[in-house]
């Protein structure tokens, strides 16, 4: 039984092999990925054909529109004032450009969608066969499949990455919200505030804003932010430091040896020498003028002048030092 | 290990990579070892070890660095490594202390 199917095999794999049996096979494949395309779309068509909702009448054509805007006779606008006049104007152009608008989305859906399943299909074929066929074959195929799969990655490309498409589809309706929002807004005004004229160019805002360059650049600005914050580990520091220069250092670091050995002493087993270093830190508190909680530790107390030496000046700093000095602590090793 | 928070002020954003390490180099004078760097989104600013042992009156001084692999000179210490503003801009920087 297994001889009967190595032979079948090997049969199916000499023909396989024939470059046109090859061929067919390919040409079918991609003849039966397109045919699903065609009906691969993210959208319901729309109810009224864009043809038809595109289709504006001539009197609302922009030169017209405006000469019968400025008529005196509301008989030129088909018996309306001219702000009702340039209400209905404005209304069909972004009625216009919204059909417009969902037959360039269904476009985008059905492109991406389709042609990434398209291929993957084909993709997924041609590898299923591979794996039953000779090693001829199989290369053959497997060179097809790597063929189509970059072509794959070159059309995501060129649609602009199936991924991203939400982000970028949100940034164009963020700008087409924004833009009707201001046009519906002065819909609400007269026509002395709000010609038609403004109506119009706003009206063109409204078109042009779906670019998916646009929302590139929106989500990619939104991108860069998002990584600055992510790059952020500090929150709300509330303590800061001026930059302090080299020929100050050595007072620096005699303030930092300082209070460290003061915070150790008063720390340490040695009740004498602990009580007088704690002595000496209230003392240096209250010079300093630090509300500090007489409860405090003297960790605590430390840390309150540690925070009060961040902001003083150099000088303050090189009277500070000679303050310890004087009372004796240690402040170099 | 007590540690301090502090926020680097005078137009910290706008700090060459020069002056960041004098900044770096003074806080750890007066506070102890630099144990993080960063951000806080407005201004660069760094985590400090107070009271730390060790030696601050011979120390070896850190180097600031903009680096893209993290990595530090052979027999250099590494301290931290972080996003900050140098010269208005985020950049990744390493903080080390050369070989004595």
């Amino acid at each position: 039984m297994t001889e009967v199917i190595r032979r079948t095999f090997r049969r199916l794999d000499r023909l396989l092999f024939s470059s046109v049996f090859l061929h067919l096979i390919l040409v079918v494949f991609l003849i039966l990925s397109l045919a699903g395309c065609a009906s691969f779309s993210g959208m319901p068509e729309p109810v009224i054909a864009t043809a038809e909702a595109v289709h504006i009448p001539a009197e609302f054509m922009p030169r017209e529109a405006l000469r019968r805007y400025h008529a005196a006779d509301d008989s030129e606008r088909n018996g309306m004032t001219p702000r009702e006049w340039r209400n209905a104007v404005v209304l069909v152009r972004m009625g216009a450009a919204d059909a417009r608008y969902h037959e360039f989305r269904i476009n985008l859906s059905r492109e991406v969608r389709g042609a990434n399943f398209g291929i993957e299909s084909t993709v997924l074929g041609l590898a299923g066969l591979a794996t039953v066929s000779g090693e001829g074959t199989a290369n053959a195929l497997a060179a097809a499949i790597a063929a189509l799969t970059g072509a794959r990655a070159s059309l995501s490309r060129e649609v602009y990455f199936e991924r991203t498409l939400p982000a970028l589809i949100a940034g164009m309706e963020v700008s087409r919200l924004e833009i009707a929002t201001r046009v519906l807004a002065g819909l609400g005004r007269p026509a002395a505030a709000y010609p038609l004229e403004v109506a119009l160019l706003d009206a063109l805002a409204y078109e042009r804003a779906p670019s998916l360059d646009q929302a590139i650049q929106l989500v990619t600005a939104d991108a860069a932010q998002e990584a600055a914050r992510a790059r952020q580990i500090y929150n709300n520091v509330t303590n800061q430091l001026g930059v302090i220069e080299e020929a100050d250092l050595p007072t620096a670091e005699g303030i930092r040896n300082g209070l460290n050995l003061l915070e150790n002493q008063a720390a340490g087993g040695d009740v004498t020498i602990a009580a007088a270093a704690t002595a000496a830190i209230d003392q240096i508190v209250d010079e300093l003028g630090l509300s500090v909680a007489s409860t405090a530790s003297a960790g605590e107390k430390i840390n309150a002048v540690r925070i009060r030496t961040l902001t003083m000046t150099s000088a303050e700093r090189q009277q500070f030092v000679e303050a310890m000095r004087g009372r004796g602590v240690q402040l170099w090793n | 290990m007590a540690q301090m928070e502090i926020g680097a002020k005078e137009e910290s954003r706008q700090f060459s990579l020069a002056r960041l390490q004098t900044w770096v180099r003074g806080a750890e004078a007066l506070l102890g070892p630099i144990v993080q760097i960063g951000n806080d989104g407005t201004q660069t600013a760094g985590t400090f070890d107070v009271n730390n042992p060790a030696n601050p009156s011979s120390p070896i001084r850190s180097v600031v660095k903009i680096t893209t692999t993290g990595n530090v000179p052979v027999g250099a210490t590494k301290l931290c490594e972080g996003w900050v503003f140098v010269s208005g801009v985020l950049q990744r920087v390493i903080v080390y202390r050369p070989a004595a």
